[in-house]
């Protein structure tokens, strides 16, 4: 009867994840996040060097790739692979808190959603020294520069702590359908 | 048909096999003097009978060996709890991220694929012809993905009693794991994967016949609710009985394991309380804690200190948003937990208690029964008084042989929860035949008598296992928990692992029980033994040498130690006097038998 062709406009550049409510705050207090809790275990800040000395080592082997475009790589794939680890993929690949994590990428499942942890501070700053150490090997091609430093921001802003819950450009936008159903009142 | 008895299998050295006999030779039944034919027939079907009794008494509990295996299990007067969790070189540590990292990639590679090129197969994870998803495809991942892999290490089919033995059914799988197909025949193996602490699980002896007695005098089932006619003398006399074995004035019987802590919350907290519960608590209290409405607090495992933190921090703060106080603070500790094998730090918690005065509740499933001078848990180990704690639960289904739950406090409480508990009100009560395996087990086990058939299961176990710590310890593996727990997670980290681990020993023919994420935490995937008291030193040695071979060949000793090769007392001088350098112990099999009993019994 209501007529199917209104849609919302979308209001902002920026959208938000709606406040948990009390039930997805009992959900995610009753049990451990098993999906994000392994980053303050042993050897988790040393598997990030480890990988990019891998990749670089595997860049740098294949015929004719120079040692400018092999650190470019290197900086671009640990970027990209971090991006869809942290900042794409929402929700846990288990059921275990009752769906309470769907919403949330696995950067604000991170601690509890606590900011300024060690955990986050370290894995903030990494891809920042990745970038210094690519465009330094790169000899500060201006090109090469420009692709870092894009690469480098689409992983550095979503970890910031005024982006918390945020979502920037539609990136990991909820769907409409989903905003329609959180707006209506409980 | 006499039942095919427990043999070692042919892997083992002949000249190593005589140590590993499991059952003794029975004697040969001498015919009667007169020697007619049905005589004889008679005679035969007799004897028969009578060896395939005699084994089957051996295959659910082995009779000890030498009278000095037995130990008590206390926690010495004044020593702090020793529990160290070792860990293993970065090496390995990154090794297992990168499986990990592999298995993932290639699990989205092959769903990527498989959604576009076998769209059958993804059918129940996206809508199809109107129906709505079964699983959302991530949920669903880590099950698809990566546990399908080793579901062949999962959920055998056993027969018979899993005493001393158990009886797997074999199966085989032609389609990676999703079906399995019988093969017909059985393996008998090794039993050090159930929680038959004290060896009650068995289908001949004292209690077996009291449950066959009780069926035939109350039938089956109450087939009522315990708030209607449900209930019997032999249920008060279940609940008197417990509330004297655990030290508290009352206590209550509930039918099934996972619903008392399912349902006892609801009842005992409200929306404006709070439930402070460790992190590796089990599920049905995670579970009951939820369904109650309480706000949920989580602190470290074992952690005191972040216990006190998280303490001071709601009573000082309040409830989220308004800031009120709290109408009261329940802490839920289990006293044996179950996939690590280590005690809750009961002392310091009861000191926590006095200062703050929270309520505290502690789950008891495992411990009742496996530790403490008596059996009598966790209380009785550390010779805390229980009126330190509130609530008490447990359950009857790990070292009585039977099944169903309990929950014992003072009066007041447990007439409450009488009245208001649905898992008390609502569902059926328990079944005679459990209550009579209950009772039959409580009072073989309150016989204080030096002669006690009790007093030695619990004695044999606390024996069984320090020798089992002490000896895998001493072999290189990386063992976590308290050195008097029954409960051995020996670490594998490596996910490839799991499965191989459990297929080599099932070679050997042992039954273990394999751990992963996220089960456990990511790195620790493991493997948990668990001894009991029908186990003897025979059994235990071959399974130390099955454990050495597997480990040689697995590449699982890992530890550094750091954890030590001695009992608790002795590693702390030990690690003192060394400034902190560790040796790995890396013990030859033959030194560690021949040091294992003596140290065991004198540590």
């Amino acid at each position: 009867m209501g007529s199917s062709s209104s849609r919302r406009r979308s209001s902002s550049l920026v959208t938000k994840v709606p406040k948990p409510t009390i039930d997805d705050r009992l959900d995610q207090g009753s049990a451990t996040n098993y999906n994000s809790n392994w980053v303050n275990y042993k050897g988790a800040w040393v598997i990030h060097i480890v990988l990019i000395a891998a990749l670089r080592l595997i860049f740098h082997a294949i015929p004719s790739v120079s040692r400018e475009l092999a650190w470019t790589l290197t900086n671009l794939t640990y970027m990209a692979g971090s991006f869809i680890m942290f900042h794409w993929v929402t929700g846990t690949p288990f059921e275990f808190n009752g769906g309470a994590y769907d919403r949330l990428t696995m950067w604000e499942q991170l601690d509890e959603g606590n900011q300024y942890t060690p955990a986050r501070k370290y894995l903030l700053v990494l891809p920042i020294i990745l970038f210094l150490m690519s465009t330094h090997y790169t000899h500060y091609n201006g090109w090469m520069f420009l692709v870092n430093i894009w690469a480098l921001f689409m992983v550095l802003i979503p970890k910031l702590p005024a982006v918390h819950r945020k979502r920037i450009f539609g990136i990991q936008k909820l769907s409409l359908r989903d905003d329609d159903n959180d707006s209506i009142p409980r | 048909m006499a039942q095919a008895d427990f043999v070692s299998p042919t892997s083992i050295d002949v000249s190593e096999k005589k140590e590993v006999e499991f059952h003794k030779k029975v004697d040969h039944v001498e015919n009667p003097p007169l020697s007619t034919e049905s005589a004889k027939l008679e005679a035969e079907e007799v004897a028969a009978e009578k060896l395939n009794s005699e084994h089957l008494l051996e295959n659910e509990f082995a009779p000890i060996t030498d009278p000095t295996h037995r130990r008590v299990s206390k926690n010495p007067d004044g020593a702090e709890l020793f529990q160290f969790e070792d860990e293993p070189s970065y090496y390995y540590v990154v090794a297992t991220y990168l499986t990990y990292l592999v298995l993932i990639i290639i699990g989205h590679v092959r769903d990527f694929f498989g959604k576009r090129f076998h769209k059958d197969d993804y059918k129940y994870l996206k809508d199809n012809d109107g129906y709505a998803p079964l699983y959302n495809h991530f949920d669903n991942f880590y099950v698809r993905r990566l546990q399908h892999r080793i579901n062949d290490c999962f959920s055998r089919p056993t027969m018979g009693v899993p005493g001393r033995v158990i009886r797997l059914m074999n199966r085989y799988s032609t389609d990676s794991n999703s079906t399995f197909k019988l093969t017909g025949d059985t393996s008998l193996a090794l039993n050090v994967s159930s929680y038959n602490y004290l060896g009650f699980a068995q289908s001949h002896g004292p209690c077996a016949t009291k449950v066959e007695e009780a069926m035939q005098k109350y039938g089956l089932s109450t087939c009522s609710s315990n708030a209607i006619c449900g209930t019997y003398g032999l249920h008060k006399e279940v609940e008197e009985l417990t509330a004297n074995f655990v030290g508290k004035p009352a206590a209550l019987v509930f039918s099934q394991g996972f619903s008392t802590n399912a349902t006892v919350f609801s009842t005992l907290m409200c929306p404006g309380s709070l439930i402070i519960s460790d992190e590796l608590n089990h599920t049905s209290i995670r579970f009951g804690a939820r369904l109650s409405g309480a706000n949920i607090r989580v602190y470290k495992h074992n952690d005191m200190t972040d216990l006190e933190r998280v303490l001071r921090e709601v009573i000082s703060q309040g409830q989220p948003r308004t800031h009120r106080p709290y109408s009261k603070i329940l802490v839920v500790i289990e006293g044996l937990y179950s996939m690590e094998g280590n005690f809750c730090d009961l002392p310091k918690v009861v000191e926590l208690k006095n200062r703050y005065k929270f309520y505290l509740f502690i789950d008891e499933a495992h411990s009742i029964g496996a530790i403490g001078p008596r059996g009598g848990g966790i209380c009785d180990y550390f010779g805390i008084s229980t009126d330190h704690v509130d609530i008490l639960m447990g359950t009857f289904t790990k070292s009585f042989g039977a099944a169903g739950g309990y929950i014992s406090a003072t009066p007041n409480i447990i007439n409450k929860l009488r009245v208001t508990n649905p898992g008390y009100v609502y569902a059926e009560s328990m079944s005679p035949a459990v209550l009579a395996q209950i009772k039959s087990s409580f009072l073989e086990i309150m016989d204080n008598s030096p002669t006690s058939a009790g007093l030695e299961r619990i004695e044999r176990l606390a024996f069984n296992s320090r020798y089992i710590r002490l000896g895998l310890k001493r072999l290189g593996f990386i063992i976590f928990g308290n050195d008097d727990s029954p409960v051995v997670p020996l670490l594998l980290y490596n996910p490839g692992k799991i499965n191989a681990f459990s297929h080599e020993m099932l070679k050997r023919g042992i039954a273990v029980v394999v751990v992963g994420y996220p089960a456990c935490p990511l790195l620790t995937s493991r493997v948990r033994f668990c001894f009991s008291a029908s186990h003897n030193k025979a059994d235990m040695d071959y399974f130390l040498r099955a454990c050495d071979e597997v480990g040689e060949k697995l590449q699982l000793k890992f530890s550094t130690g750091a954890a030590g090769e001695d009992v608790g007392k002795t590693n702390v001088e030990k690690m003192k006097k060394n400034q902190g350098w560790f040796k790995p112990p890396r013990w030859k099999i033959e030194d560690v038998l021949k040091h294992g009993v003596h140290d065991a019994l004198t540590q």
